[in-house]
């Protein structure tokens, strides 16, 4: 047997491993590389757009358009107002409801999915949680408006009733229907499906020795998820969260359908009137001067920005989960 | 069948390799050092005409094997032979597995663990288990792990927590490498350690039997020594099962030994004996081939 | 030992099974609280379906955890209530579902004629009776744009999936992360971006052309995506073999990684039609709406499936809503087949 040192001596350099691709292998790299740029491309050109042509707006208003919570366009030459604040307001309202509603929700469907189901009805109930995710959100914005809406104004009334006294749910005048709470309502449906997918296959993912060590000792099932499915699950729930809150921050047309748009600030969830910003933008496009349609493209940027901040921040967590399975 | 053994009038030189020899001798020295447990009248553990099925599949059959209280039993055989599965349906994990079936009666101090109606998790805290891969849970600290069963059963234990961890730890032979670090999270350990702690967190639940699923077999030498000595210390207080692959071990550790071998079929128990017996004696042509290192 | 036949007549038995004998406590308990849940209703202001579903739930687990308790103990009885609550979540998740499914074959069948698949709006307005007019033209402008926004999208999404698995080059990061990103894109976003880009400032009015852009530009993460699972599930002993043979990357790739994903590649195609054929948001800012089929797609308005529902939805009358839930429930259809064929095609067995 050769020694170390001198094996490590007689061992000749290494060869670079070279090879000339064949022009149609050449070409067909190119052809690749470019057309994926095309989303670089695409996400480039959103920003700028927006960002350009609603450049006015910033400009005109400054920091303001974020801050204040007026929107009106001048009228008679008058001076216009654009502050995105209270339909930012409204967008946070809005999608903090769906979440508060909607990610328990789907944390228990999906426990039950996983661990309580029983074997013949899982397979169904994942398809119909599927399904749920394909509705179009107008489907979702009819619904509400017609169905939904006389049992949710029941429910608003009984939170008011019983809860009045904290000052999110205090109203100046009994006017229950279309309010931030039916919209988040509505929302809170429409982000299931996303939530309870993420959810289940995360806690699908969980060591199945630590789920042995835990029912070897003794553990009931209960007491199982609460001991190891959580503890590993919780970010990537988080995740999940964060994708649901993507979604609903950008929704339109569902809660363009069941919400009373108003350009103020409400706090109070269960009053009638509000706003995101995506449904001030179909709201006021129709009549909108040219001022104030860059101040619209403006307010896309705003919620561009913001969706892609969520969205990425989600992936990063979901992804980050998955991997180490920590 | 013939008996070679008998014929040779209890000689086993023709016939058997050295490696059986060692064997034998290493048994025959844990037989002389054991000293007469003192587990509690009653916590034997009896498994009567034991059958697992996977689905369709018939994976073991018929096993019928008696552990005598405050007993070290061995189970060995080549992989596949169904001595996982056996253990399995010892503490109720084999019902775990969607297409899991069984037969058969596992008695614990004289009732069935199978009988309708009983609460499953109070059998698991009777009987313990101790897995192949160490699983300690990383979301707790070394002591909250200790801790974990009583915390997952909501039960309390008579003696206080800090008495508590020291006597399992102690038992399972790690309290003087963590009795400093209790707050400290338990995947900093060596796998060895991991493993202590796994036995450790077993013990705080009071079993009347450990099994144990080749507890060994992912760690290094040393580690294992230490906790084949753990096992020594822990059958003077209760019923061990342990499965393994390495009959150097089972001849070290256990008192009895049983034999599992499959011939494409399902898994039977083959021979059961006092382990120099059937390490020096197998009464069995499988066994002797077996243990002589002819095949598996 | 025993010999076979003695095995084999033994029979497999799964004792842990939960025994219709072992439900009868529960069952009565259920019973005790539908019993106590009248009676609570009946003596107290407490009314309403809330007022029953809510008093049963809290019956019926306390009355089963307090059974648990008494046999088995405090983790049992924890046990029971996480079980219960589950259920509940469950329960509580699917009737909006449910309510979702019904609600349109009950409310869209009411206006569901064979005249609405020739018929226009042409002659009819949204608050005429359901006897006129139809949706027609909202069929074939949903086509337009989904066939346009997919012969755009397709080789983008296809192209990109590829450089993703097959070339796996240095820019793959930041391309995955951008294919991320872009699936975030909200949809009133994409619409007000072609509409900033190409309307604004230039003489271009929208048009059937143009409202595909936001759709192409919704369908590519999804298609990448599922284009981009399919293609990873290619056993590469089948790449290897090509370029073992002597063939080209782009050969190998083309005539045996392609094919073989075929199924898979159609379903990301219909799972990205199905994403956008719902959507209205985009064709509001890119697209004029219009009551009869416009085959020119370079110029003029062009009704579709989710923009029929608008409208007959800003309309309001009880027509004009009857309308939009005939509109929704041919909608409904068409996403559901989609995703039932997406499905199918999805787990046909690569050749």
């Amino acid at each position: 047997m050769i020694s170390a040192a001198a094996l490590a001596k007689s061992t000749p350099e290494k060869r670079l491993i070279t090879t000339k691709p064949r022009t149609s292998d050449v070409i067909f790299r190119g052809v690749l590389t470019t057309m994926s740029m095309s989303s670089l491309l695409i996400l480039t050109l959103i920003g700028l757009f927006l960002s350009l042509r609603g450049f006015q707006a910033f400009q005109t208003q400054g920091i303001g358009f974020i801050t204040k919570v007026d929107w009106s366009a001048g009228v008679d030459g008058g001076a216009d107002t654009f502050g995105l604040g209270a339909m930012i307001i409204g967008t946070l309202l809005i999608s903090a409801t769906a979440l508060v509603i909607g990610v328990p929700l789907s944390v228990l469907t999906a426990l039950y999915l996983t661990f309580y189901a029983p074997e013949s009805l899982k397979r169904s109930l994942v398809t119909l949680v599927d399904l749920m995710a394909s509705f179009p959100s107008i489907l979702y914005g009819l619904w509400g408006f017609i169905v939904l809406m006389p049992m949710a104004e029941y429910w608003a009334q009984l939170i008011h009733k019983y809860l009045g006294w904290i000052p999110l749910f205090s109203i100046p005048s009994p006017a229950y229907a279309r309010s931030p709470f039916i919209a988040g309502l509505v929302l809170a449906i429409m982000i299931i499906p996303i939530v309870t997918s993420v959810s289940r296959e995360i806690f699908n993912q969980t060591p199945l020795d630590r789920i042995q060590a835990a029912y070897a000792l003794g553990a009931t099932r209960w007491a199982m998820i609460k001991a190891v499915v959580l503890p590993f699950g919780a970010s990537g729930v988080v995740g999940g969260a964060m994708l649901g809150l993507g979604r609903a921050l950008g929704e339109t047309v569902a809660v363009y359908s069941v919400l009373n748009i108003v350009f103020k600030v409400n706090f109070q969830v269960l009053y009638g009137f509000g706003g995101n910003i995506a449904s001030m933008i179909v709201g006021k496009w129709g009549e909108a001067s040219l001022t104030e349609s860059k101040a619209l493209l403006a307010a896309g940027f705003v919620l561009f920005v913001m969706t892609l901040i969520v969205n990425l921040l989600a992936n990063f967590i979901v992804r980050r989960t998955v991997k180490t399975g920590k | 069948m013939s008996n070679v053994n008998e014929e040779n009038n209890g000689e086993d030189m023709s016939t058997t390799s050295p490696s059986t020899n060692s064997l034998s001798s290493v048994a025959a020295q844990h037989a002389a050092n054991r000293q007469p447990g003192n587990a509690p009248l009653g916590s034997g553990l009896e498994a009567r005409g034991i059958h697992a099925w996977f689905g369709k599949h018939h994976a073991l059959a018929d096993v019928s094997l008696d552990f005598a209280a405050g007993t070290v039993t061995a189970l060995i055989g080549p992989s596949g032979c169904g001595k996982s599965t056996f253990i399995r349906t010892l503490n109720r994990m084999h019902e775990f597995i969607p297409s899991a079936a069984m037969a058969g009666e596992v008695l614990l101090d004289g009732k069935d663990i199978y009988e309708p109606g009983i609460d499953v998790t109070k059998i698991r805290l009777q009987i313990g288990m101790v897995f192949q891969k160490p699983n300690p849970f990383p979301s707790m600290t070394i002591g909250q792990n200790v801790l974990s069963g009583l915390k997952l059963a909501q039960i309390k234990s008579p003696k206080s927590n800090d008495d508590l961890l020291e006597e399992c730890l102690t038992r399972a032979g790690l309290w003087g490498e963590v009795k400093d670090r209790l707050g400290a999270h338990a995947a900093g350990l060596s796998g060895g350690q991991q493993q202590r702690l796994c036995i450790a967190r077993s013990l705080a639940v009071n079993p009347k039997v450990l099994l144990m699923d080749e507890p060994c077999s992912a760690l290094d030498p040393g580690s294992t020594l230490r906790i084949e000595d753990t096992i020594g210390q822990l059958a003077k207080t209760m019923t061990i099962i342990i499965v393994t692959h390495n009959m150097q071990q089972a001849a070290r550790v256990s008192d009895y030994t049983a034999f599992f071998l499959s011939d494409g079929g399902p898994g039977q128990m083959i021979e059961v004996g006092p382990t120099n017996e059937m390490f020096s004696r197998p009464k069995d042509e499988r066994t002797e081939n077996y243990v002589s290192g002819r095949f598996g | 030992m025993t010999t076979i036949t003695n095995l084999n007549s033994v029979k497999p038995t799964k004792p842990w099974k939960v025994t219709k004998r072992q439900l009868i406590p529960s069952l009565t308990l259920l019973l005790a609280a539908a019993i106590a849940t009248y009676v609570v209703v009946a003596v107290t202001p407490m009314k309403g379906k809330l007022a029953y579903a809510l008093l049963f739930f809290i019956f019926g687990t306390g009355f089963q955890s307090a059974l648990s308790w008494s046999k088995r103990g405090k983790s049992a009885a924890t046990d029971t209530i996480a079980a219960a609550i589950m259920m509940t979540g469950g329960i509580l998740v699917f009737l909006p579902v449910a309510s979702l499914l019904i609600t349109t074959i009950v409310k869209g069948s009411k206006g569901l004629r064979l005249q609405i698949f020739t018929n226009t709006m042409e002659k009819t307005s949204y608050s005429d009776p359901l006897t006129t007019g139809g949706l027609l033209h909202a069929i074939i402008g949903t086509l337009f744009l989904v066939l346009i926004a997919t012969a755009i999208s397709l080789p983008l999404s296809i192209l990109t999936a590829l450089y993703l698995t097959e070339i796996k080059g240095k820019a793959s990061a930041l391309i995955q992360f951008l294919v991320q990103a872009m699936s975030g894109v909200p949809s009133v976003v994409a619409g007000i971006f072609i509409y900033a880009a190409l309307l604004l400032t230039t003489d271009l009015r929208g048009s059937t052309i143009i409202g595909a852009l936001p759709l192409a530009i919704l369908m590519i993460p999804t298609v990448t995506r599922t284009a981009q699972e399919v293609l990873l599930l290619v056993p590469n002993e089948l790449r290897e073999a090509g370029l073992a043979l002597g063939a080209t990357q782009w050969k190998t790739v083309a005539t045996i990684v392609v094919p073989a994903a075929r199924n898979g590649l159609i379903t990301a195609v219909i799972l990205g039609v199905a994403r956008i054929a719902g959507e209205t948001a985009p064709l509001l800012f890119t697209l004029g709406t219009s009551d009869k089929i416009n085959w020119n797609i370079f110029s003029g308005g062009q009704n579709a499936l989710p923009y029929y529902v608008w409208s007959g939805l800003i309309d309001g009358t009880e027509s004009g809503l009857a309308r939009s839930w005939t509109g929704i429930l041919v909608l409904l259809i068409l996403v559901l087949t989609l995703f039932v064929s997406a499905r199918s095609f999805g787990s046909r067995k690569v050749k």
